[in-house]
């Protein structure tokens, strides 16, 4: 297979084309992609292409028999393609009463916001309070 | 040997430009096709400026770093250029959009597609086929990118090694090379 003899612009624009999955293996294909991938200008670019594409409902609810927490994702534009992302959700535990999500989806960042106290009535304790940040298309997470 | 394009409509008697390619074959494709090559525009705009006696068709605008078989594959593509090159707004849409990208050759065609149409500054075509060949790599492995790029990794083994396991996911569902 002869290589692509393509100037550099036109390699950024392919690139920022592709779903986050290939970005994120494609980051090993040398040093200089992978920060490019860093880039705000290329990760705008990428938002552009896909954040009109794939518009998806993020559902977050327990399951009535399990008990379990489950998070699903519903593409807007297509019926029967809602997915269960299988997906483990930061800091969910047993012990939680309810997971808020906060300020739905910024850019394919979720806001996570754990309130406990506020269901059982007692009063609100800050240091109880956890707040973070999410991103389940990269299963990155970022606590505050 | 030229190419000539058909005129589905004789009675408007549009004007015909005729393009020079690098193997010297000649093509007269209609004004309103030409100019969606903007590098052409100008050429003929230049030209325009420079002699104003001169008539577009008897104009030859050289393309020196187009062949004649990527010309013609972009020819065709300009004539049934979609309406919008706006991003599908449904899975659907997206399909068929994929399907038709998937139709322009292997990715080395892609290549010499994409070079042209950059040369010509024919930005719809950009679009198009600069998604064609994302769409072709989105499922490749790193190795057959850094091959098609024709790029070498420096990572180190270990940190790759590292990241391969960290990153699992994304090395799932990979095509064979």
């Amino acid at each position: 297979m002869a290589s692509a003899n393509l100037p550099e612009s036109l390699v950024e624009d392919i690139l920022s084309r592709l779903p986050v999955k290939s970005l994120k293996r494609f980051v090993f294909v040398n040093k200089s992609w992978s920060t490019l991938f860093q880039n705000p200008g290329f990760i705008a670019k990428h938002h552009h292409y896909f954040s009109q594409k794939n518009l998806t409902l993020l559902v977050s609810h327990r399951d009535c028999i399990t008990k379990n927490s489950v998070l699903s994702s519903h593409p807007v534009s297509n019926d029967n393609g809602s997915l269960d992302l299988n997906m483990e959700i930061p800091f969910f535990n047993d012990d939680m009463q309810e997971l808020n999500i906060l300020c739905a989806c910024i850019n394919g960042v979720i806001c996570l916001y754990d309130h406990p106290f506020l269901i059982s009535n007692q009063h609100p304790n800050d240091d109880l309070n956890r707040i973070a940040l999410w991103n389940p298309a990269i299963k990155e997470f970022k606590e505050g | 040997m030229s190419n000539t394009s058909e005129n589905p409509n004789p009675s408007s008697s549009s004007a015909k430009i005729t393009l020079k390619t690098s193997d010297n074959e000649l093509f007269e494709v209609e004004e309103a096709v030409a100019m969606k090559f903007c590098t052409v525009k100008q050429y003929f705009e230049d030209e325009k400026d420079n002699d104003v006696a001169a008539r577009g068709s008897s104009t030859v605008i050289p393309l020196p770093n187009v062949h004649s078989a990527v010309l013609a594959r972009l020819i065709s593509y300009c004539k049934k250029l979609p309406q919008s090159n706006a991003v599908a707004d449904n899975h659907e849409e997206e399909e068929t959009k994929k399907k038709e990208r998937k139709q322009y050759g292997t990715p080395g065609d892609l290549v010499d597609l994409i070079s042209a149409a950059n040369y010509l500054d024919f930005k719809e075509g950009l679009e198009f086929f600069n998604q064609a060949l994302a769409d072709h790599i989105q499922n490749k492995s790193v190795e057959y990118v850094r091959k098609f790029f024709g790029i070498k990794g420096d990572f180190e083994p270990h940190e790759e090694e590292k990241y391969r396991e960290e990153y699992a996911w994304a090395f799932e569902g990979v095509d064979e090379d």
